[in-house]
């Protein structure tokens, strides 16, 4: 009888330790952004304004670069806003299933997503996916980053040139290494389309990996962003070749763009708050002014230069959207082609 | 030395103190949560840390990383359901245990080889770090093919006496594993157009269904006797002993779990079964695992721990994370402004000492924690089998629906729930099937990079080391049993 008593006390435990964790959990994911919001952002002149929390959805992992800039969004979104915004990380299909969750979300204004351009292709891409460039209302693009090409040292090449030569003379087998469709391999895409030369294409599942496998000898190149091949820049094994934006990079302005170097071609990663399709006019233009007023912070801007972003400064959908179309448009073919 | 005193006062700061107790507490509670794993405590916790000073942060995070590590083996031994896959073959030997009442006894042993292996490879990270760091570059895609095989040679091992099943189900794995986006050209495979399917099955959810259920439901069919068979939490003993017997084992598997560690693409998980096996191919008493035996409980926590400072080695001096909590390590990191690298450890010396020591001493404040915790969780075998089965089912259903906030997980945990049930009531080895699915993608791919490294002839792979290496590792390790039968024939026929 004794020992049943104590059983059933320890199930009690458990189960309000259970509790306590499901508790503790959630607000992990919200309390900690909602930093003590100031009232002094209410805008009047739109006549919408929002009375609780928003969610933006996040298609990718906690800790991620789309995280991290939702994070930082949010936080300075509640303070103009007076309510709090929530990251929701719903993972899972390389980043689809999330887009797809923005893309049917409620159009009320209190759905966000955290939208990356690499995700515009995903209709080209990946069978099933039902969004298009137009389920979304971009509202502010405020980091677009390009990448860094890098090479091993053992290859014997210091620029595009002599990069694109060796190529040439060794079709497929200088090997390019990282996923494909990512910000690692879409450079390879744009120079083997600008050149018509072929890379050997060598798949990584992520993260760094493809940078290790370059200081290591074991792939030829590869790119990534600036704030990535940081901790390794001083590796006496790997050599950059090129910037892959239309200027070079402010923190590494000794290196030349590939189209200084006359490889015609330029990749850039920028990420952006959106709406889902379908939002009336005045949630719209009260998210044009929220997003005006936090990309106009300068702490925000230097949150986001601190977490390694290239801070730019597009806010409201009008510019937005003919920022993204002119992207799309000039990308789409290329990658139709690329996919096969 | 310097560096080193400064990262201590850092921690011994009252508050970081605080930030690496709370941590490792709080990470011992997720990872003894079926379902919850130390991926998952770092990633709920990291927007936390957002507001703390950085080292504060890192602390709080290495806390969590390691209690989780560590705190997936309580219910691996007390209840036989591994809390993270990680600790699925110190599910084998403590459930034994338990059976022969000697709970504490189990748990005593884990706690202090977690411990063990925790503080030498923090130690090694502290000082080290440097040296092992080119582990993480020679170790290319042929390397990481040849531990791959010799993971998957692992299966042989445990399924000895049972081949046939278990090698049928370590295939069926393989070709589970093969589901989704394939590596090399990104075609979609048996995902019938999925969305869900398009980045694979998912590992943690299915791993704990097919753990757990049959646990569970095995507790429900014996409970006509109302009570666990044992029906007592024996009493925690740390035994000198049971360690000076095993010192080897204890010693090997802690850098098994380091090297492990430093490796990308290899995990806690991988590490443990791979430990797992080497302890038994070196123990003197073979045939007492799976019986439980003291030995194997040491091979499997050692390493798994072994992985954790490990992991953060190429992380700090690279910036490549060598395991998926040590990936979120990394964004920690720049949210905080500190960039990994050679200059991490001079200009913000301070920071990264910090984590350093602290890594040191969460693994010596988790051997106490996890006593204690111990003690208290031991009493989980005086709770009624069907309140206990209950919880446990809800438990694991939330853990599996967390991961991703995705209802298709929680089908995923089912499915290979029932499936998991069905196989063992028909003797059919679950092992296999966590080796494979950990094992499959990171074969898969590290084969096609190696045919994209050598297209002319796949075989100047040997030209490497490195390669040369692992594969005389795979080679006698399949080859083991065999000749050590004979020379045991041997023995017996001059006496």
């Amino acid at each position: 009888m004794k020992k049943r008593l104590v059983g059933l006390m320890m199930a009690a435990v458990m189960g309000s330790a259970m509790v306590l964790g499901g508790c503790s959990g959630s607000s992990g994911s919200s309390g900690s952004d909602s930093q003590d919001s100031g009232t002094s952002g209410e805008e009047e002149a739109s006549g919408w304004t929002l009375d609780q929390p928003v969610t933006i959805i996040c298609p990718y992992g906690a800790g991620g670069g789309q995280d991290i800039a939702a994070r930082l969004f949010a936080k300075y979104a509640a303070e103009y806003a007076g309510v709090n915004f929530v990251v929701d990380n719903q993972t899972g299909g390389s980043g689809t299933i999330g887009n797809t969750a923005i893309s049917m979300a409620e159009p009320d204004g209190y759905t966000l997503g955290m939208f990356c351009n690499v995700n515009l292709y995903d209709q080209f891409l990946v069978d099933g996916v039902t969004y298009t460039e137009d389920s979304f209302i971009q509202e502010a693009i405020f980091s677009q980053d390009p990448t860094v090409i890098v090479a091993n040292a053992s290859l014997g090449v210091s620029t595009m040139d002599e990069l694109v030569a060796l190529a040439e003379e060794n079709p497929g087998e200088i090997t390019w290494g990282g996923p494909e469709f990512t910000a690692q391999t879409y450079p390879r895409i744009y120079v083997e389309n600008a050149t018509g030369v072929e890379f050997g294409k060598m798949i990584f599942d992520g993260g760094n990996e493809s940078l290790v496998a370059v200081a290591g000898g074991n792939c030829d190149v590869t790119s990534l962003f600036a704030s990535e091949f940081a901790a390794m820049s001083d590796n006496e094994d790997l050599v950059v070749l090129a910037t892959t934006g239309e200027e070079r990079l402010d923190s590494m302005s000794d290196v030349p763009t590939m189209i200084e170097q006359g490889v015609d071609a330029t990749f850039t990663q920028w990420r952006s708050i959106v709406l889902p399709a379908g939002a009336s006019d005045e949630v719209i233009a009260y998210y044009d002014d929220l997003c005006a007023q936090v990309l106009a912070d300068e702490d925000f801007q230097k949150e986001m230069a601190d977490s390694g972003f290239n801070f730019v400064n597009y806010s409201g959908h009008e510019d937005c959207t003919e920022f993204m179309e002119a992207d799309f448009e000039a990308s789409k073919d290329t990658i139709i082609a690329a996919a096969g | 030395m310097n560096e080193i005193l400064i990262g201590l006062t850092t921690v011994l700061q009252p508050f970081n103190l605080v930030l690496c107790v709370v941590g490792t507490m709080v990470g011992i509670v997720f990872g003894a949560l079926p379902g919850f794993s130390a991926t998952m405590a770092v990633a709920v916790f990291i927007p936390f840390s957002y507001v703390l000073e950085p080292s504060g942060a890192l602390l709080l995070l290495s806390g969590l990383y390691c209690g989780a590590v560590y705190g997936g083996s309580i219910p691996a031994i007390l209840l036989g359901i591994p809390g993270t896959p990680a600790s699925a073959p110190t599910a084998m030997e403590g459930r034994a245990m338990v059976r022969k009442g000697e709970s504490g006894r189990a748990l005593a042993v884990c706690t202090t080889a977690s411990s063990f292996g925790g503080v030498a490879s923090s130690l090694a990270l502290l000082f080290l770090a440097p040296v092992l760091t080119v582990i993480a570059l020679r170790v290319g895609p042929p390397e990481q093919m040849m531990i791959a095989i010799f993971g998957l040679s692992v299966v042989c091992l445990l399924v000895e006496g049972n081949a046939a099943k278990g090698l049928l189900v370590g295939f069926f794995a393989l070709l589970l594993a093969t589901i989704g986006q394939d590596p090399q050209v990104g075609y979609q495979r048996f995902t019938f157009g999925n969305l869900n399917l398009y980045a694979g099955v998912s590992l943690v959810p299915i791993l704990i269904g097919l753990f757990s259920f049959p646990e569970v439901l095995g507790m429900l069919e014996s409970d006509g006797q109302g009570y666990n068979e044992v029906n007592k939490a024996g009493k925690l003993i740390v035994d000198f002993k049971d360690y000076w017997n095993n010192k080897f084992c204890l010693v090997r598997s802690t850098i098994i779990g380091i090297i492990i560690g430093i490796i990308p693409a290899a995990g806690p998980d991988i590490a443990a079964f791979l430990s797992y096996n080497q302890a038994k191919k070196a123990s003197k008493h073979p045939e007492e695992f799976g019986k439980g035996t003291v030995e194997g409980i040491i091979g499997s926590e050692a390493a798994n721990n072994g992985v954790t400072g490990g992991s953060l080695i190429p992380l700090l001096s690279l910036g490549i994370p060598g395991s998926a909590p040590a990936a979120l390590f990394l964004s920690a990191m720049y949210i905080h402004g500190l960039q990994p690298g050679s200059q991490l450890f001079t200009t913000n010396a301070d920071t990264a000492y910090s984590l350093m020591v602290g890594f040191v001493i969460i693994n010596i404040v988790m051997f106490f924690l996890g006593l204690l915790f111990c003690k208290v969780a031991n009493f989980i075998l005086v709770i009624p089998k069907s309140v206990l089965a209950t919880l446990i089912v809800i438990l694991a259903t939330v853990g599996a629906y967390a991961t991703n906030k995705s209802m298709f997980d929680v089908i995923q945990f089912y499915i290979a729930g029932v499936v998991g049930y069905i196989m063992v009531k028909n003797d059919y080895p679950l092992s296999p099937v966590a080796l494979a699915l950990l094992l499959g993608s990171m074969l898969e791919t590290s084969i096609s990079q190696t045919i994209v490294m050598y297209p002319n002839n796949i075989l100047e792979m040997f030209t490497r080391p490195y390669t040369i290496v692992f594969t005389l590792l795979v080679v006698v390790s399949l080859l083991w049993p065999v000749v050590r039968k004979q020379i045991s024939k041997k023995g017996a026929k001059t006496i």
